[in-house]
């Protein structure tokens, strides 16, 4: 074949006439066909356009604004607030610390900042935020229950001093809802430094075994608890001893060595046969942090302050300044002797 | 894997009836028959549609029918052409093959059937069909002959034309339904693919479909079809001969051609006579036995000599082994295969569907609009484009070291 060869157009078949007929040449089974063809390719049409147009709205919507795009299902505002709780946060606080505005709707709120927003304070330990429909939004909160004090000043002036409470975990919080019963029922921490991370305080180390101390003395020996003023934690890393200022005795020293349900028998033993000598002496320091059945007890000559009964004025606070801290503490503190204070370690 | 599944309707538009079948086609590979309609066929003379509204309303009342019983909506419709109209030529043409080599490229044979396909046709007339005969390459017959070595390489074509307008009246009946045409079928040619066998066709065939208007035939050799005709004239002529020849209603003959038509003159005593209703009843005559069968027999041989004359030299006995396949409800008539063979010089037979035709649908009167759907699905099957290797599978192939 050579590269010159013309072919010719192929001569028309009969797939060039074209099949399309007029609707009055077709019969009526043949219209009711066609208009049903019809209608099928309208209304397939139809959807693709409804399909494509609302991906591209939502499309367009998560760009702008991903948050604006709520769940189909429209419900009515927000009526009520379900609080259940283990602690003393109520509804009203809730409430103020979610701050939903008026009017919002059960499915915009966005329940993840919700509980950001509880979470905050370090009283809760845990929240969880569920929807109820049709208006009412559940709250369940675990909170923390203290177990010591801090009073922190955070300026210069009197003013400024604040008193926090810290948890069994070691987080340093301010109470809220707790009463000063309970609040003053507390005995002071100290021998601690505090820093700051993020505006919150970072959690003291060591709270677990003190926490333990306190809950065995609160069980076994109330009355010795309510003597306690303050714990102090600055001989805790080196070695691993608590140091309780009580108005029972000036220095208590607890170890980590041995259970605390020994020592505490032992200080109460001996509290119990020093207060029954009729030596004038009372106790200074007593260490129960040896071990064994021998424990060093240091008696010094009374005091004015312990000639008496408990002082009735109210002592000045502890203060602890919120920058490093390196002086022990002074000066403690009477604590109210109330007898309704309960709490769990 | 998703199952495809199409239902395809055969329809064939004849003068007396108007056949549809419904067949369902799954993955392009299974075809199950699931639906026959049958309705009386109206405005429609010797193939050709006469009256297009009594032709589409005889159609679609067939094609109402055939989905009701199937259960299924047709998707496409292979049609079958017929009539008086449709003539046929043989063109051939050769070039000669270009690779150096002298070997046969499919660039040669696609130019080669282009330039065969490519006459001119008269004004208002279409292709129906191009029918490719065995490509000669220096003289030898051969099916496929690429890759072969040659220097002249020839393709023939019998083309098949008809007029343009009387092809568009058949085809706007069908699209009437709101139904796409997806094949149009010459009647002879679906009917030859039912009833011959590959070695039929290779040993030559001749099939001839006797219709009521129409008869249509194709003639087999060398494994494909070499020449098509349409005869304007089929089994409604032999009660036209009759209703003239005893002065009878067309009611009347029919039943006389049905009950003592032959295609051979039996009866000798031409004092014998035949009731008209049988039943003695008033109105009741004889007519002459040896008169019924000598004006259906004339008919009937006159019919064949015309089919004969049209094949012209195309036709030799000898070269037409499996002999001369009868079919179509005029085919009925007793004694026909005989006249076939005298005329023709060969053996001649009913022709019968294959043996995996279900017994509903061996009735010649099926045999069509059968070969429509199997003709039309082997006809896609071959023109569809080579299926291309993949990949993968190259891939495959290429490290399957030891396989």
């Amino acid at each position: 074949m050579s590269p010159s060869t013309v072919i010719p157009p192929p001569a028309r078949t009969w797939r060039d006439i074209p099949q399309q007929v007029l609707p009055r040449a077709m019969s009526q089974e043949g219209r009711r066909r066609r208009g049903l063809a019809a209608a099928k390719a309208i209304g397939g049409v139809v959807l693709a356009c409804m399909l494509c147009g609302i991906a591209y709205v939502t499309a367009t919507i998560w760009q702008r604004n991903p948050t604006a795009i709520t769940a189909p299902v429209k419900s009515s505002p927000l009526k009520k607030v379900n609080l259940r709780t283990d602690g003393v946060l109520d509804e009203t606080w809730v409430r103020q610390t979610l701050a939903v505005p008026e009017g919002t709707s059960l499915m915009e709120l966005d329940l993840p900042a919700l509980q950001d927003r509880l979470m905050v304070t370090g009283q809760v330990r845990s929240a969880v935020v569920a929807r109820k429909f049709p208006d009412t939004l559940t709250v369940k909160l675990e909170e923390r229950t203290p177990v010591l004090r801090l009073a922190v000043r955070t300026g210069a002036d009197d003013e400024s001093l604040r008193t926090f409470v810290v948890a069994r975990d070691g987080v340093v919080y301010s109470g809220i809802g707790y009463s000063e019963e309970l609040e003053t029922s507390l005995p002071y921490l100290d021998g601690v430094k505090l820093r700051r991370e993020n505006g919150q305080f970072l959690p003291v180390e060591g709270m677990e075994k003190v926490a333990e101390l306190l809950g065995a003395v609160h069980d076994n020996a109330p009355e010795l608890y309510r003597e306690f003023q303050s714990v102090s934690l600055e001989r805790m890393s080196v070695d691993g001893e608590i140091l309780v200022r009580s108005a029972a005795a000036a220095c208590i020293v607890f170890g980590q060595r041995e259970d605390f349900f020994r020592q505490i028998a032992r200080l109460v033993y001996i509290i119990e046969q020093t207060s029954a000598r009729p030596d004038p002496r009372v106790l200074g320091t007593i260490n129960l942090a040896i071990g064994g059945n021998q424990v060093p007890v240091g008696l010094t000559a009374p005091t004015l302050a312990h000639a008496g009964p408990a002082p009735t004025r109210k002592p000045a606070p502890l203060v602890r300044r919120e920058s490093a801290l390196t002086s022990p503490l002074f000066s403690p503190p009477a604590r109210n002797s109330s007898t309704r204070t309960t709490r769990d370690f | 894997m998703i199952s495809k599944t199409k239902f395809i309707g055969a329809v064939e538009i004849g003068t007396s009836k108007v056949t549809v079948l419904i067949g369902e086609l799954t993955q392009g590979r299974s075809l199950n028959i699931v639906g026959v309609g049958e309705c009386q066929s109206r405005g429609v003379i010797k193939g050709i549609v006469a009256d297009f509204r009594a032709a589409s309303d005889a159609a679609h009342t067939a094609l109402m029918a055939a989905e009701q019983r199937a259960g299924a909506r047709i998707d496409e419709v292979y049609l079958a052409q017929t009539g008086g109209h449709l003539e046929g030529f043989y063109n051939e043409t050769a070039v000669n093959v270009s690779a150096a080599d002298n070997m046969v490229s499919a660039l040669d044979i696609d130019t080669v059937c282009r330039l065969t396909k490519s006459k001119h046709l008269p004004e208002g007339r279409m292709v129906v069909h191009h029918l490719r005969r065995p490509f000669r390459l220096d003289g030898r017959l051969l099916p496929d002959p690429e890759h072969l070595v040659g220097h002249r390489l020839e393709a023939g074509y019998w083309t098949v034309h008809g007029q343009e307008t009387r092809i568009a009246d058949n085809i706007h009946v069908i699209r009437g339904f709101n139904v796409p045409v997806a094949e149009l079928i010459l009647s002879s040619l679906a009917s030859g693919t039912m009833l011959t066998s590959p070695e039929d066709r290779q040993n030559g065939a001749l099939v001839i479909d006797i219709g009521a208007g129409t008869t249509d035939f194709v003639l087999y050799r060398d494994g494909c079809a070499q020449m098509t005709g349409v005869v304007p004239v089929g089994g409604s002529h032999l009660t036209n001969d009759l209703s003239l020849g005893l002065r009878l209603t067309e009611g009347q003959a029919e039943k006389l051609k049905l009950r003592f038509g032959r295609g051979m003159v039996t009866c000798r005593d031409k004092s014998e006579k035949v009731w008209l209703n049988g039943d003695f009843a008033i109105g009741d005559r004889q007519f002459p036995k040896h008169t019924i069968e000598t004006i259906t027999s004339a008919r009937t041989w006159e019919l064949f000599e015309v089919v004969k004359k049209k094949l012209g030299p195309a036709f030799t006995p000898e070269r037409i082994a499996a002999g001369v396949i009868l079919t179509g409800g005029a085919a009925k008539l007793p004694g026909i295969e005989e006249a076939a063979a005298k005329v023709f010089g060969v053996t001649a037979r009913q022709g019968e569907a294959p043996g995996w035709v279900n017994d509903n649908l061996r009735d010649p009167s099926f045999s069509t609009v059968l070969g429509l759907l199997f003709y039309g699905l082997n006809a896609r099957a071959e023109s569809a484009p080579p299926r291309r290797r993949s990949a993968g599978n190259f891939i495959k192939q290429l490290f399957a070291v030891g396989a």
